[in-house]
């Protein structure tokens, strides 16, 4: 009897050293306080579908955000990447429906997510080739990227969007929304890719310390270009669930995202020096700035109150990682 | 000033054990002992970076708690260490003036700094330092070890600690340096002088006490001892236990060759090594040691030379090249150069050896915990498992994490540079075993170590630099201290 006890306390510190249970414990107590907070509406069936929704966007530009912090370093430009690709995208769309098409436009899309893995790559080969600090060079790209919408939009949306994409936006595949589906597709393979790969395995080198990867052998310059990227693709792919839902290309349309990822990197235990973190937690640190998002809105709260909230909730996050150091 | 009974723990870790120090007003009083015998934790408790857990430090005769840094410089005592604490972008009079400018209200009146902070800079450096205004950055090491010295005699202290102040310095500047500390004596400084320079302290200090694994051993008048006395107090066993016996294949085959290296610190470097041998690298800091094997290894660029790798010439530009050709290369700083600290043992050990346990870009994770699971036993590192990070390990298992790594990489060709250094003896011991075991295997070893015992113990050969040129080499026959150090100093034997 005493076996089975000193088992079960085994068990609970097992689960509770593990890194990603903070997160996952912070999100259900989100959720039950959630459920206390609004019984009627938070827990039903539409409103988690439509929390899961809106968490898909914001999920997706995370992944590659956690790809890049990992190695040590930061998107800023994942903002305009994301109008981007939704304005020329929806600007295509037009032309295409005109002609009479209302399909998915493989071919387009893949040319704004071939964009998106541009301008990564731009980002990737200044701030590494030049060693430059990530933080400016992004937010400069960023500046660059965005007044480049701004011109060819002049400020307004645009554009239009074929039925399949808006179907993609609004309905549900076996009960889930379509950009859910396809935000845990690109969970998995990233998933896959930073825990089982080669690659992975060097990102988390290059992260925890960068000379000590060269000296290993490991390909730094390269590989840390490559994260960044990955992170233009999933903010190109992040604009193309946007504008699908929001059924235009909006240039104003992305705002805050570049935070709110950040934000659930942060939260999930990414660490911001690199080398520490992972998509599961990120996971959750994206469901539950959603959910918190949602529950506020439910309870009517003053709108500027949820950015006091989402501040708060960061700050909260990052000092627990330390003292769990 | 007095240390009694000084106690040190840090976590399961017992760096002073009851540990006693007796220093005379005015005397130039040595502090020896091995790597890791506890003599920087000793004098950290002294100038106030450590709170002992036990004992007590008197200066003159009065009883005292040395509260913090701060409070140890306002009783007059402090150290210089051999990471030099100057702020490279300040000139000398601002480092000197640092942490002391409120003497001067709060608008700094660089007049009366310029006077103040110069009084002491001349003291010390008695018109060798041309101006100082320049930033230190650009002073050399000896320069900037004076200003230093002027900083912490501005702060009036009575007793300085010095860690280890010659490592950098060449041998004129270990004169000047020698004189400036019989200055400081006849001025009634007391110095307490940290080194592993034997000959040094022979010429230097009065007196000298000798710790062992954390625990107080003996002091004695320097004129009543000799050289021998001392190296057997700081081991505390004969020499020849503490290095295995060699086993050598003895082949003839020359696995890597060196022809005419020029790189930045080093010029002209020509070699052989062969294969199942342990070459040894000594020479005195500064030599371009490192610089060479980092050359080679691809870390840094080469200007000039060939390089020939089991008969291929070999170009390595980038480290990932140099593991293809069979190269490994444990660094001499495995904190920041080594080890992932933040990760667990198991990723460390497998990060040179990717490539053996995946296929087409994906790694077997069985494989993988196979095989970091066989280097973890083999090498008998102290952990419950392979998922501790590697932050919490001892520096002996931290190394010996970094040698699993090289070994899983199946290198053929490994560099080691100081690789016990920083380790207790124990664990130094298993590294000369699984050093002799390697090259029994057929690996070739390239050792740097500073330790002259410790390469005339292990290396079959031993190659010596002197300032970024090869000086001299000596076979087993010919193996002595003196030759040694005769070569790294730029003698001819």
């Amino acid at each position: 009897m005493v076996g089975n006890q000193e088992t079960k306390k085994n068990i609970v510190r097992k689960i509770l050293d593990h890194p990603v249970s903070t997160p996952y414990i912070a999100l259900i107590l989100v959720f039950v306080i959630s459920t206390i907070a609004s019984p009627d509406i938070f827990p039903t069936y539409t409103n988690i579908a439509n929390i899961l929704r809106q968490a898909s966007i914001v999920g997706m530009v995370s992944i590659g955000m956690t790809v890049v912090l990992l190695v040590g370093g930061i998107d800023l430009s994942v903002t305009s990447v994301m109008a981007l690709c939704a304005c020329l995208l929806a600007d295509m769309m037009e032309a295409g429906i005109g002609q009479g098409k209302q399909g998915i436009m493989l071919g387009q899309v893949l040319l704004v997510l071939m964009i998106g893995c541009l301008i990564g790559l731009v980002n990737g080969l200044i701030i590494v080739t030049r060693n430059l600090e990530p933080f400016i060079i992004t937010l400069g790209v960023n500046m660059v990227v965005k007044g480049i919408v701004m011109l060819y939009t002049k400020g307004a949306p645009g554009g239009k969007v074929t039925e399949a994409w808006v179907h993609f936006g609004s309905k549900y595949v076996m009960g889930i929304p379509c950009a859910v589906i396809l935000y845990a597709v690109m969970m998995a393979v990233f998933i896959v890719i930073l825990h089982k790969t080669v690659y992975g395995r060097h990102i988390y080198a290059i992260g925890s310390n960068a000379e000590a990867a060269r000296l290993t052998g490991i390909k730094v310059k390269i590989n840390k270009i490559m994260a960044y990227v990955l992170c233009g693709f999933t903010a190109a792919l992040a604009g193309v669930m946007l504008m699908a839902r929001v059924r235009v290309g909006e240039p104003n349309g992305s705002a805050n995202y570049d935070m709110d990822a950040l934000a659930a990197a942060v939260i999930g235990g990414t660490a911001m020096s690199g080398g520490v973190g992972t998509l599961a937690g990120t996971l959750a640190g994206v469901l539950i700035m959603a959910m918190v998002n949602n529950i506020l809105n439910l309870i009517g709260a003053d709108p500027n109150m949820q950015g006091v909230i989402r501040g708060a909730i960061i700050l909260v996050a990052v000092l627990f990682q330390r003292r769990e150091k | 000033m007095e240390m009694l009974g000084v106690t040190k723990t840090f976590s399961k870790v017992t760096a002073l054990d009851q540990v006693d120090l007796r220093v005379k007003k005015g005397e130039i009083h040595a502090l020896i002992g091995e790597n890791g015998a506890g003599k920087s934790t000793l004098m950290k408790v002294l100038s106030g970076v450590y709170k002992p857990d036990a004992g007590t430090v008197k200066i003159d005769g009065k009883e005292v708690v040395i509260k913090s840094p701060r409070d140890a410089i306002d009783k007059g005592v402090a150290i210089i260490y051999q990471e030099l604490s100057l702020v490279p972008e300040l000139d000398a009079v601002k480092n000197v003036m640092l942490g002391q400018e409120k003497n001067f209200c709060r608008i700094i009146k660089t007049q009366e700094e310029n006077e103040f902070a110069g009084k002491y800079l001349d003291y010390v450096s008695r018109g060798s330092l041309a101006s100082y205004k320049t930033p230190v950055k650009k002073l050399s090491v000896a320069q900037q070890q004076m200003v230093d010295i002027a900083k912490a005699l501005s702060y009036q202290t009575r007793i300085i600690i010095m860690d280890e102040p010659t490592d950098s310095l060449t041998n004129s500047e270990i004169e000047v340096l020698f004189e400036i500390v019989r200055k400081l004596k006849a001025d009634g400084i007391t110095v307490i002088y940290i080194s592993h320079r034997l000959e040094e302290l022979f010429a230097l200090c009065d007196r000298v006490t000798v710790l062992r694994d954390g625990k107080y051993i003996a002091d004695e008048n320097i004129r009543d001892i000799d050289k021998d006395w001392l190296i057997s107090k700081m081991i505390g066993r004969d020499l020849k236990d503490t290095f295995p016996p060699r086993h050598r294949i003895r082949s003839t085959e020359v696995v890597l060759e060196a022809e005419g290296l020029t790189g930045e610190r080093f010029e002209n470097i020509s070699f052989q090594l062969r294969k199942g041998e342990i070459l040894g690298l000594s020479g005195l800091v500064g030599a371009g040691r490192t610089e060479v094997l980092r050359a080679i290894f691809g870390a840094d660029k080469l200007q000039k030379g060939k390089v020939t790798i089991f008969g291929k010439e070999a170009d390595i530009s980038h480290p990932s090249r140099a593991l293809k050709y069979g190269l490994g290369f444990a660094t001499e700083d495995r904190k920041t150069q080594g080890l992932f600290l933040n990760h667990d043992i198991k990723d460390n050990i497998a990060a040179a050896a990717l490539d053996k346990i995946s296929k087409a870009g994906f790694v077997s994770g069985a494989k993988e915990k196979k095989m970091t699971e066989k280097y973890f036993q083999e090498l008998r590192v102290v952990a419950p498992d392979t998922g501790k990070l590697c932050r919490f390990l001892s520096g002996g298992n931290q190394q010996k994490v970094v040698l699993a790594k090289w070994l899983a990489s199946e290198c053929k060709i490994l560099f080691l540079d100081e690789p016990t250094r920083g380790i207790d003896v124990g664990a130094k011991y298993e590294i000369y075993l699984l050093m002799d075991r390697l090259v029994q295997e057929g690996v070739s070893i390239i050792m740097i170590s500073s330790e002259m015992p410790e390469v005339m113990g292990v290396a079959d050969r031993i190659l010596v630099m002197h300032e970024g040129v090869l000086t001299g080499e000596l076979s087993q026959e010919e193996f002595s201290e003196e030759g040694i150090m005769k070569l790294a100093s730029g003698e001819k034997l």
